[in-house]
């Protein structure tokens, strides 16, 4: 039986985020953006569609007077990360 | 507009990003090996100067109080670095909890150490240090290998090991001299930690 893939991950970029701070435990936004190659306007899109949706926490604060974006999954994200890797293999298998 | 994906797509997106993730070294990730395999190398190589030419050789083993400099100066460079880092992952976490427990055993063995060599009055005791601290080191560079997959780390807790074998071998073979340990510690540092933590920065800056 077939199980409805996660719209919010079913996405290139936004999957490649998740996947990304799955396996970390924390990354900055510059390197989301290398490892991913997207631009800074579409990552912050996304990323702040993750982070309203509870999968990422993304904390705003200084380096000098350069401003960093850290990025962490959330709990609810490695859920939904988890679910949606299950949903997967019902389509693969 | 969203680029919609296959499941197929789906997986291969995963399994790459975790790959990079998994694989990615950072720039300058060797600059601590490097550091501290040089601190170690010429510490050692003070110290063993120094027995060959102060009148009271005893005297030389205050120049290891140059290691506890290195470790303040460290302290700081960490903590403007913490600041900088882009990513950090749960292995950073773990081989820097191996290496803070190598510290504190390192205080806790020469506490020992010196605890029984004063009390004993026993000066052969000393000459497990520099052995027993190159296995050590040996160990802990071996879980890092291990956790980062990087081969040249390997052969560095090789270099200690066969390094802390020498210590003793040609301790006993010279009469008792303990002398060539100074010299073998500082090879084992520029070989097993300077050297590798250079190759890893080479590794990294391709990555880059």
């Amino acid at each position: 039986m077939f199980k409805e893939l996660n719209p919010l991950l079913h996405s290139q970029l936004r999957l490649a985020i998740m996947s990304l701070l799955i396996s970390v435990e924390e990354a900055d936004f510059v390197y989301l953006k290398d490892e991913t190659g997207a631009t800074s306007g579409n990552l912050s899109v996304q990323i702040e569609k993750l982070s309203e949706a509870g999968y990422i926490s993304v904390t705003k604060t200084f380096k000098g007077k350069m401003p960093r974006t850290i990025c962490r999954i959330a709990p609810k994200g490695v859920t939904a990360f988890d679910e949606y890797v299950k949903a997967l293999q019902t389509y693969i298998t | 507009m969203e680029t919609k994906l296959t499941e197929q797509e789906s997986l291969a997106v995963i399994n790459e990003m975790i790959d990079r993730a998994r694989n990615n070294f950072r720039k300058g990730s060797g600059n601590s090996m490097i550091y501290w395999g040089c601190w170690c190398a010429f510490s050692a190589l003070l110290v063993f100067i120094l027995l060959k030419t102060l009148s009271n050789p005893t005297q030389a083993f205050w120049a290891w109080w140059l290691m506890a400099l290195a470790g303040v100066i460290d302290f700081f460079i960490q903590r403007k670095k913490k600041k900088e880092i882009l990513v950090r992952t749960q292995i950073d976490n773990i081989i820097d909890s191996v290496w803070r427990s190598y510290l504190f055993f390192c205080c806790l063995f020469l506490g020992i150490i010196f605890a029984f060599g004063i009390v004993l009055n026993d000066g052969y005791i000393f000459w497990l240090i520099t052995p027993v601290i190159l296995s050590a080191v040996g160990m802990g560079e071996f879980i890092t290998a291990k956790a980062y997959r990087f081969k040249w780390y390997l052969y560095g807790a090789i270099v200690m090991w066969t390094g802390a074998a020498l210590c003793v071998a040609i301790t006993l073979w010279t009469t008792h001299s303990v002398f060539f340990q100074f010299l073998i510690l500082a090879a084992c540092m520029l070989l097993g930690f300077v050297l590798p933590g250079y190759l890893l920065n080479k590794k990294s800056d391709s990555h880059v």
